[in-house]
């Protein structure tokens, strides 16, 4: 017989902390957005996108990940859209942030479809 | 005393697709479904582009050396979704860039760039996506 739990939040059974998902984590933040206009167009726990100069971007967490030990994955479609130079990678990481940084040959540029996912724990 | 509980399926009560998590540091919460993975799939980047292993993919198309359009199985909501993206190159010519072509709400393309700025096949493309469903 098939079951379903109807539920809104799960928690351990002391109602405070995490349950196990049985050997696997969901990612805690990711994001999509354009580097001319650094502006999100799909994202989740995240507050805001600070556009620090061309080429580099902070996305701000909603809730904190509990230490700067976190792992950031990133890339982008570049803005030619083709075979071009363009590169992607994260910095700074801290509990509340971390810097995006995109390039093209060599020199930080404003991509486009510029995606970040986080996986790490929670504060 | 540790518990577990065995059901086939979790459903939200007051938004069917969104169930709240506590984190692991106990403070705050995460959603449940906006965390999970939807696509994953691990190919082989030569023009045979087999399927290895998959989640959520019908199929895997080759678009040209270095190129891959994957298509969804069950489609995302929008073509916002981030993506994550790998490839395991050859020793000779040596990947320089993994690019992502094209976001559609069915399929996603990727493609692989040398030194010379040329697209080449990769040996295990690997990639996965996360976001909203459809």
């Amino acid at each position: 017989m098939t079951s379903q739990l109807n539920v809104d939040t799960i928690a351990d059974k002391a109602g405070t902390g995490p349950v196990a998902l049985t050997k696997q984590e969901g990612s805690k933040s990711r994001g999509h957005f354009e580097g001319s206009d650094a502006t999100l167009d799909g994202s989740f726990n995240t507050a805001s996108l600070t556009d620090n100069a061309t080429g580099k971007f902070t996305p701000n967490f909603t809730n904190s990940m509990t230490d700067g030990n976190y792992s950031v994955a990133t890339n982008n479609t570049g803005t030619s859209n083709t075979a071009s130079n363009s590169g992607n990678k994260a910095q700074t990481y801290t509990t509340s942030n971390f810097q995006i940084v995109t390039t093209e040959n060599g020199a930080d540029s404003d991509e486009d479809d510029t995606i970040y996912i986080v996986v790490g724990d929670l504060a | 005393m540790a518990s577990l509980l065995k059901v086939d399926t979790i459903t939200g009560v007051t938004t069917a697709g969104s169930i709240s998590v506590t984190g692991e540091g106990n403070s705050t919460t995460t959603n449940l479904q906006q965390g999970l993975c939807k696509v994953w799939v691990h190919y082989n980047g030569d023009s045979s582009h087999a399927v290895q292993d998959s989640f959520n993919v019908t199929s895997v198309t080759d678009g040209g050396t270095g190129r891959g359009t994957i298509s969804i199985a069950n489609d995302m909501a929008n073509d916002d979704y981030s993506l994550q993206y790998t490839d395991s190159c050859p020793d000779s010519p040596a990947i320089n860039g993994l690019y992502i072509h094209t976001f559609q709400t069915g399929a996603y393309s990727l493609a692989s760039v040398n030194n010379s700025g040329s697209y080449t096949d990769g040996t295990n493309v690997c990639s996965a996506v996360f976001g909203d469903l459809a």
